[in-house]
């Protein structure tokens, strides 16, 4: 297959009236759908999910050089059917954007630990499952609700946390733009993180969305 | 170390320097593991967001047609190193693409839909390319090899319609297709995530049982089918019993059993499952009263 076949998403895309990595704009579609049940929406949820799979598991193939090309048609037949398979399970219509990013993450962590070797014969012995690391997941994804996360926060912390998260600026820094002291700003960066980890959305990404409804956060952590 | 406990609580906020003596620390105090563990995830998570320089999902946007990262874009211009990495990208980026399935025929594969395949231009092509276009068209097929083609078509979706119609309710209900596709869901631990793992790959021995000539009249490989119960008993046996997993894994059990006719089994699992009113327990119900009604 040509590279110029990528261009499918031309073809596909023609079916949305926005772009793959507008991810609001997925939400809303999706929301109508649940909201309307169109066949127009539908379409548009799943054309939205195809295109966002295939370009998710292309990128970190690419990025990773460890896998061929039957494991990457493999890897995004099975995050479409997993996405697809569990619309009921999402909670919150205009994050979909984030569901679909998780399934994916799990379906590439899967594909890892399936491909690395076992180090025992026992039956009963199996690989440790792989460490999720940042390149994992979406970033665009994860930055759209990290910044709701952290515009949630009390307005004390609220700046910090930004210069200190999003935009990842030294603590000397942030000290002399807040004019604060160092350790009051470390200290400051600390309660955010303490809260942002608390934060039901990023909780999300991290325990995974996929839970069917009903499951609460704290089910999650046992 | 002072303090490791709030250390660990700050870890996705350190800088790396500060990160890596808290691992330090750590690998000499391994009863912190678990904690810095879960402080790596979080951070990992927290990177991504912060992480904006992309070259691997630069490549593939370019590929695709998409919008840039203007802040790539610049340093790419500014950084040959950069370049000579991103053309690695590029070449890696053809090679699996090269060979990959169709997206589109998957697409349409997947969804069930036909799609138009002319992409509609994004620009005008310039005279030179357009005589390149006119070199590169294909020609027109001869009537008689569109007439055979239809008729391949016709005769292939009759014996679809066929063997579509020749499925009894029964096996309707016992059909295991989607099975493959399960995938796991949540994860508490390491314990309930290596058995969702291998639930995953259990099913994925159900794909490779299935049987068909062209799609047509599917059927299951019996022994095979049999070493996916097995299989599916021994997770349900050491999966905890209200996790997700064991629930899975009794309806992907319950589901296997009726495609083997042994309704009894599969009552029996699916009655327990429906009875402990897990999430799947509708499910269960479902199928457990379609045996009693006799489908």
């Amino acid at each position: 297959m040509h590279t110029d076949q990528l261009r499918f998403l031309d073809v596909v895309a023609q079916r949305i009236d926005f772009a793959v990595d507008d991810y609001g704009a997925a939400g809303e579609a999706f929301a109508r759908w649940r909201e309307t049940g169109a066949e127009a929406d539908r379409e548009a949820v799943e054309v939205w999910v195809y295109c966002y799979t295939y370009r998710y598991f292309l990128t970190q193939f690419v990025r990773e050089r460890t896998s061929g090309a039957s494991d990457l048609d493999a890897a995004i037949e099975k995050a479409y059917t997993r996405v697809m398979g569990h619309l009921d399970s999402v909670r919150e219509p205009l994050r979909f954007a984030a569901f679909v990013s998780v399934v994916c993450k799990r379906t590439l962590l899967n594909h890892r630990s399936r491909r690395r070797p076992t180090t025992e014969v026992d039956e009963v012995t199996t690989s440790v499952p792989p460490e999720p690391v940042a390149t994992d997941y979406d970033g665009r994804v994860v930055r759209r609700v990290l910044t709701g996360a952290i515009d949630a926060l009390p307005e004390a912390i609220r700046e910090i946390a930004r210069m200190r998260l999003l935009e990842q600026m030294p603590y000397e820094q942030i000290a002399d733009r807040v004019d604060r002291p160092l350790p009051t700003v470390r200290t400051y960066v600390s309660k955010a993180v303490a809260r942002l980890r608390d934060d039901p959305h990023l909780q999300a990404f991290h325990y995974d969305d996929v839970l069917p409804p009903g499951a609460n956060v704290e089910e999650r952590k046992k | 170390m002072n303090d490791i406990d709030s250390r660990l609580d700050a870890y996705p906020a350190l800088r790396p320097d500060e990160r890596a003596e808290v691992e330090a620390y750590v690998r000499a105090h391994p009863e912190w593991a678990g904690r810095l563990a879960e402080a790596q995830a979080f951070a990992a998570l927290l990177d991504a967001a912060a992480d904006r320089g992309d070259l691997a999902r630069y490549v593939v946007d370019e590929r695709m047609g998409l919008d840039l990262d203007p802040a790539m874009t610049a340093a790419l211009a500014d950084d040959p190193d950069l370049r000579a990495e991103a053309d690695r990208l590029r070449a890696r980026l053809d090679a699996l693409v090269a060979g990959a399935a169709d997206p589109a025929a998957t697409f349409e594969r997947l969804t069930g839909r036909t799609l138009d395949r002319a992409p509609a231009p994004i620009r005008p092509p310039a005279a030179a390319d357009r005589a390149a276009v006119r070199r590169a068209a294909p020609r027109r097929l001869p009537r008689w090899v569109a007439l055979a083609a239809t008729v391949v078509l016709v005769a292939y979706g009759g014996l679809y319609a066929i063997s579509a119609g020749s499925l009894s309710d029964r096996a309707r209900l016992a059909d295991l297709a989607d099975l493959p596709a399960y995938e796991p869901t949540s994860v508490r631990g390491e314990v309930e995530e290596a058995l969702a793992v291998r639930l995953d790959a259990t099913l994925d021995v159900v794909a490779e049982a299935r049987r068909s000539t062209a799609g047509l009249f599917p059927r299951y490989d019996a022994e095979a089918l049999d070493a996916v119960a097995s299989d599916l008993e021994q997770i349900v046996a050491e999966a905890p019993r209200t996790s997700a997993v064991s629930q899975e894994a009794r309806l992907a059990l319950g589901r296997v059993r009726l495609a083997q006719s042994r309704d009894d089994e599969a009552a029996r699992v699916l009655g327990t499952l429906a009875r402990e009113g897990g999430y799947l327990g509708p499910e269960a119900r479902r199928l457990l009263d379609a045996i009693r009604a006799g489908e």
